[in-house]
């Protein structure tokens, strides 16, 4: 019986699909626009600055 | 000094209760040791929370409510469970041992250490003496019990309907209150989303991997929300901890498929009921899953509708004293909610439409008013709810109290930007069952609290069925690239290095880190950081023990050593204001109440007491020295003190 590497379920590990495109940019553009969004205003008020 | 041990010893107790109680039930009992420790102890602490805050409740209703009697409930809560010492030794040990090896030798060193870190920072506000922005609790958590234990029994305070409410842990803040103080009732609400995170840790390992339950618990507490209510007496943390229990009980459920599990999961859905009338929504979103659950275990409705039954049964029978007090004092067991259907003693149709167009105001966009196209942007318009995550997220001062500062507001009152940026990649893989029933439960309690209240600190218990989900993606679920593992879980740590940063602020802004190691000493902490403290000690020094006074704009009555009633409209209708056309009419009202004094906060120098019509009424009571105007604290000078000079008020102050 010959033996066969069982197929891989994982995700390819290529680094330019579209999974791994999303979990790389989605986070730092929420983090991003909640810097902006949320927290300039937060902190320039703490800062007096607004 | 007496902080930490107080809080323990009630803690301790109430396990020692719970754990007994679970023995007795069956559900636990040595014999059928179906359940890890950490699993056991859990359930242990949240059941004899409930069993407890019932056993001071019957004393406070008896009229038992001295501090003889709160130590006979304390050390006979104990005596009860003290054959269960042996899960409360096995508990330390486990709790110790998970420590030391997730701190010293886990790949998971960073957030374990970070976990860890989080509990410290937040345990110091905890143990620092409640000022002014703890407002629920200096007006209605802790201010409740000590009106009770002034008064040495529990009865109706009607001026304040949150006092008919379920109150699980402010049953347990009386015997705190008595014994310590307000910082020994903050521990507990603190220990409560301690034990959430533990809960969560603990799922997160048993269902889906050790890095997922730290992921999840990491989750829970960069909320900057969760950061902020671990330093306050409130009870929010309580009804987290329930909703944690109920998930990991419906999950061990779903598992074993054993009754005794089910039954767990119904007490912990009773606790959430419990603590708040917001558990009904829990309970509610738990039914269906229940049922499901059955159906796919046992492929037929007889037998599903049969657990979802012995479930809800149970759960509706554990939470039902709360619901019944409340029914038999006012005529309404979920006062003052359903107006419409049950009434409600000192409550009006006026009272009920405010409070619920309090209610909808929260959210981005106006409530409506009914202008052409104001129906395009109001918090549950098609547009806004679509949006509603990311709002949430990015635009935090639309979902707490106007008045709120913006730093206020986004520090220590909003949900943070971790869910929005982890969430959505959920998609990229398919999660396991675990997941998708946080998922399921979170997607319920979510469309619920956008269709009825969008205020963030009635979101915290839903967050719970959310961080499982995002703990999984964390952990496990992300795409095997470098990339893709590496910047989510940056992304997690900025969020989690911005809420230690929230918590930096309030402990500096506030001086609660020092003021919660005893420097400077109580009294002048207060003074300096709590008007409500100088206010009330202002007006404890000028009048005698037996005043009884009126609070106008101001419900923040902890620190009064005196009977008072919160008398604005819009609170009760102890005080019927539409009644009243003349300065004698008031004065009878206040005679009804026996109100010796009252004191009315001004947030302007211009404002007027109440209206312009009752200012008036006051105007003529002092031209005609039946009413005295006392004066104001020199450092507080929006408040101003009265008394009522009548013959009746003068007898009465005797």
């Amino acid at each position: 019986m010959s033996k066969r590497k069982p197929e891989s379920t994982e995700p390819s590990t290529d680094p330019f699909t579209l999974p791994v495109a999303c979990a790389a940019l989605w986070p730092p553009v929420v983090l991003l626009a909640y810097f902006v969004k949320a927290l300039r205003p937060g902190l320039m008020t703490l800062l007096g600055l607004e | 000094m007496l902080t930490l041990p107080v809080a323990a010893c009630i803690l301790v107790s109430a396990f020692l209760l719970g754990a007994q109680a679970l023995a007795w039930l069956r559900l636990c009992a040595p014999p059928r040791r179906d359940l890890p420790v950490a699993d056991k102890s859990l359930h242990a602490l949240g059941l004899g929370m409930v069993l407890m805050a019932y056993i001071v409740l019957a004393a406070g209703l008896l009229g038992w409510l001295h501090r003889w009697a709160l130590l006979l409930v304390v050390i006979g809560c104990a005596g009860l469970g003290c054959r269960q010492y042996r899960l409360l030794l096995d508990a330390l040990r486990t709790l110790g041992r998970a420590a030391k090896r997730g701190i010293f030798q886990s790949p998971r060193r960073p957030i374990y250490i970070f976990l860890v870190v989080w509990a410290l920072m937040t345990l110091l506000p905890a143990m620092a003496p409640p000022i002014d922005h703890d407002y629920d609790g200096l007006s209605q958590h802790l201010a409740s019990p000590k009106l009770y234990l002034r008064s040495g029994e529990i009865r109706p305070l009607w001026s304040d309907h949150h006092s008919h409410f379920p109150s699980t842990l402010q049953m347990l803040f009386v015997p705190a209150l008595a014994f310590c103080g307000p910082e020994a009732a903050k521990v507990l609400h603190w220990a409560c989303g301690i034990a959430a995170a533990l809960v969560l840790i603990v799922i997160g390992r048993r269902y889906l991997s050790a890095g997922a339950g730290a992921w999840a618990a990491f989750a829970l507490v960069t909320v900057p929300q969760i950061g902020g209510l671990a330093g306050l007496a409130y009870v929010d943390l309580a009804s987290v901890l329930f909703a944690a229990l109920l998930l990991l009980g419906l999950r061990t459920w779903l598992h074993t498929q054993k009754t005794s599990h089910l039954l767990l999961a119904g007490l912990a859905a009773a606790g959430g009921m419990t603590v708040k009338m917001q558990g009904v929504q829990l309970f509610a979103v738990a039914l269906p899953v229940v049922f499901c659950g059955a159906i796919w275990m046992w492929r037929g409705p007889g037998r599903a509708a049969k657990r979802t039954a012995v479930f809800g049964l149970l759960a509706v029978v554990v939470a039902a004293p709360w619901y019944v007090k409340s029914w038999v004092w006012t005529g309404n067991p979920v006062y003052p909610f359903a107006y419409e259907t049950f009434g409600g003693k000192y409550w009006g149709p006026r009272e009920a439409e405010q409070y619920r167009d309090h209610q909808l105001e929260f959210g981005v966009g106006s409530p409506g008013d009914g202008e052409p196209g104001a129906a395009l942007d109001t918090p549950r318009s098609p547009k806004n709810l679509l949006l509603a995550p990311a709002n949430l997220a990015l635009r935090p001062r639309e979902f707490v109290e106007s008045g709120l500062s913006p730093v206020h507001a986004l520090a220590w009152n909003s949900v943070g930007p971790l869910f929005l940026a982890i969430l959505p990649l959920l998609a990229l893989r398919r999660p396991p069952r675990i997941v998708l029933l946080s998922l399921a439960m979170f997607g319920a309690m979510w469309l619920g609290w956008l269709m009825m209240m969008q205020y963030a600190r009635y979101l915290m218990p839903s967050l719970v069925f959310a961080c499982i989900p995002a703990g999984y993606v964390l952990a496990d679920g992300l795409p095997k690239s470098r990339l893709a593992q590496l910047v989510p879980r940056v992304v997690a740590w900025a969020c989690g290095g911005v809420a230690l940063g929230f918590l930096a602020l309030g402990g500096l802004v506030f001086g609660s880190w020092s003021a919660g190691v005893g420097v400077p000493d109580r009294a002048t902490y207060l003074k300096a950081h709590s008007e409500s403290y100088r206010f009330a000690e202002w007006v404890n020094t000028l009048t005698n023990e037996k005043a009884r006074i009126g609070l106008y704009s101001e419900p923040r009555g902890f620190y009064l050593d005196r009977d008072y009633i919160w008398a604005d409209p819009g609170h009760s209708r102890l005080i019927e204001y539409d009644r009243i056309e003349s300065g004698d009419d008031l004065l009878d009202a206040y005679s009804r109440l026996g109100l010796t004094h009252i004191v009315h906060r001004r947030f302007g120098p211009d404002q007027p007491f109440l209206s312009e019509e009752f200012q008036a009424m006051l105007d003529e009571l002092i031209a005609e020295r039946r009413v005295r105007r006392i004066g104001q604290p020199p450092s507080d000078p929006s408040y101003v003190l009265y008394k009522i000079e009548e013959p009746w008020a003068r007898e009465l102050l005797k």
